[in-house]
């Protein structure tokens, strides 16, 4: 995908083959850097972000350089390199904590600490929720109040958990709770997802390449 | 008496898929010129289809438990905007969706293709035609959304608590567009095939229907990846759930060809290998369709658990999948050996690559999903394949 936009129909030769090889280096130099000081399998990580950064930069000057030629394909293509970029980035840098807490309790860890502090309840046409108040503290000190929900259904009468989701366009802060049988406590599941918006933007990307493709009328040379 | 007109109307729908075939054959063998009397009864069909769809949505708004669908997926207390959308929230009034999209996509194509030769026309017409017979027969034998009750229950059973969602209430539609866009391409080709009209202006034609069946597909399994993400529960977008699977396999097949028909719209080769794409992304749609129906997968998505809807479904595609391949080895022509001619360092070469990897990604899903199924029919075992056997770190 990096290099077929770059050629030609039947023959063609390969132009800029500096400038190819140098985003190849620039992408291992950046994938070892990412990885470095993680605890992953290295070969076979720093050959997916390699490979994953290889696209995104080829994909990305395609974009800004050739501007409005072949646009359909350039977008699609660039929101492809997003998607496996940022997919592989939030598989990497996801965490998550599970634990079971009741109310008033806190869990702390040496880089945050989950507060759970009360819960209410809301009536709706069809459901009753029990809504969490969470508040989330970083080691920077900085403080998110989440509300996961549990729903129960009248009809039928099923009981549901709803996360509460903070998105950012870095991350993803993520809570859902559930009930611990016959116990005071309940589970708590805390998830930080970097890059989620950007697999969501990405895939629209690709769409839009999709449909900018189909209303035009010229097609691809 | 919503419910009623709603049967009524597909019953003449199928009325209007005999008429169609008829017409398209005597047209197809005799006349010069098109028949319009086979718009004219696509376009009938069609709004019959709506009727009836319309019909379905209309007793669930009204809560009418006398109709049995109504009955098991609705319920007085649900939202007004829940109402409507468990009208495709099961396994009957889904199916419903999905003819009512064929036959606006046949409609459509016989209106958007008029600059097409006419026996391409009434072939792919008749094709098509073909697949929406074997639905109506389907909805109306073994899947009727306007099946009757008597006492009239004065409740409902209520609607799955995970399907009240609104990404989830857009998701089947926009998904089924996608799924059905690809009949059109599967009708297509093997008129094409039979024609000998695997041409360039043949590609140009069919990328249209190619574009937008992969739009709805991607659109689709977007909005089910956000509503698994934050109703769900688990934090994730993908869990290779077998449901989640069957959408991704004809993406893949999709997006192959959507590569593939640009180097025979260049080139006037590869016509072999964009043949098969057409025909395997359709089978693979509907092998979604009847791995979902038969109840042999479990998922959040299976709505049936019926041996004879799945039984039908695999017969039906089947004799689909038997015929698309006659046609393949008898009528197919293959191409001229001279113009096959291209480098290592090309275009047609980086797509072939790109399809070679495709398919290796499709056969890696495809042996995932189906590995479980058949291992069970074998030996009794009951395995689940999920996240580890997909992922590599």
């Amino acid at each position: 995908m990096a290099l077929g936009p770059q050629l030609n129909w039947i023959k063609s030769d390969l132009e800029n083959k500096i400038s190819l090889f140098l985003y190849l280096i620039i992408s291992l130099m950046l994938s070892v850097l990412i990885i470095r000081n993680l605890d992953i399998k290295f070969l076979l990580n720093s050959i997916l972000i390699t490979a994953a950064l290889y696209l995104f930069f080829i994909t990305s000057r395609d974009l800004v350089l050739r501007q409005l030629k072949n646009l359909s394909q350039s977008i699609a293509h660039f929101g492809f390199s997003l998607l496996i970029l940022s997919i592989l980035l939030n598989n990497i840098f996801s965490t998550e904590i599970i634990t079971n807490l009741k109310i008033g309790e806190t869990f702390q860890s040496d880089k945050l600490k989950i507060n759970f502090k009360s819960v209410g309840k809301i009536n709706q046409q069809n459901y009753e929720a029990i809504v969490g108040k969470f508040e989330i503290e970083d080691f920077n000190g900085n403080i998110v109040i989440l509300n996961p929900e549990l729903r129960i259904y009248n009809q039928p009468n099923i009981i549901t958990s709803e996360a509460d989701i903070k998105t950012s366009l870095v991350k993803d802060k993520f809570i859902t709770m559930n009930i611990v049988n016959n116990q005071e406590y309940f589970n708590i599941r805390y998830q930080v997802k970097p890059f989620m918006a950007w697999i969501w933007i990405s895939v629209l990307l690709i769409s839009f390449g999709g449909i900018h493709s189909l209303f035009r009328n010229k097609y691809e040379k | 008496m919503a419910s009623l007109i709603g049967f009524y109307s597909l019953v003449f729908g199928l009325g209007c898929s005999i008429f169609i075939i008829f017409f398209s054959i005597k047209n197809f063998k005799n006349s010069v010129n098109f028949d319009y009397k086979i718009i004219s009864f696509t376009f009938l069909q069609f709004f019959l289809v709506i009727v009836s769809f319309l019909g379905l949505v209309f007793s669930f708004v009204n809560s009418d438990f006398a109709n049995e669908t109504v009955f098991n997926h609705s319920h007085t207390t649900k939202p007004l905007f829940y109402k409507i959308s468990g009208t495709w929230g099961n396994h009957e009034g889904s199916l419903l969706l999905w003819l009512l999209v064929l036959t606006l996509f046949v409609f459509l194509f016989l209106l958007t293709s008029n600059k097409q030769p006419k026996k391409y026309r009434i072939l792919t017409s008749l094709f098509q035609q073909l697949i929406i017979f074997g639905f109506f027969v389907f909805l109306i034998k073994t899947s009727n959304p306007f099946n009757y009750i008597f006492p009239i229950p004065e409740e409902g059973l209520g609607l799955n608590p995970i399907l009240q969602d609104p990404a989830l209430a857009i998701h089947p539609p926009i998904l089924y567009l996608g799924y059905v866009g690809t009949s059109i391409i599967f009708s297509s080709v093997l008129a094409a095939t039979v024609l000998n009209y695997l041409t360039k202006e043949w590609a140009r034609s069919i990328k249209k229907w190619i574009l937008v069946s992969w739009i709805f597909l991607t659109l689709g399994i977007l909005l089910g990846s956000i509503w698994a993400y934050y109703e769900l529960g688990w934090g994730g977008f993908w869990f290779w759930d077998p449901v989640e699977n069957v959408s991704l396999m004809p993406w893949l097949a999709l997006t192959s060809l959507l590569h593939c028909i640009l180097v025979l719209e260049k080139r006037l080769i590869l016509t072999s290998w964009v043949v098969i794409l057409s025909i395997a992304t359709f089978t693979l749609s509907m092998c979604g369709t009847f791995l979902v129906r038969s109840g042999i997968l479990n998922s959040v998505h299976t709505f049936a658990n019926d041996p004879e809807r799945g039984l039908f479904i695999l017969i039906f595609l089947f004799c689909l999948v038997f015929l698309s391949l006659f046609i393949f080895f008898f009528f197919h022509k293959k191409e001229n050996k001279n113009i096959q001619i291209f480098s290592l360092l090309s275009k047609e070469t980086s797509i072939l690559i790109n399809n070679w990897f495709m398919m290796y990604f499709l056969s890696v899903v495809l042996i995932g999903t189906v590995y479980p199924i058949f291992l069970e029919v074998i030996t009794s075992e009951k395995i689940s394949v999920g996240p580890p056997f997909f992922k590599i770190n």
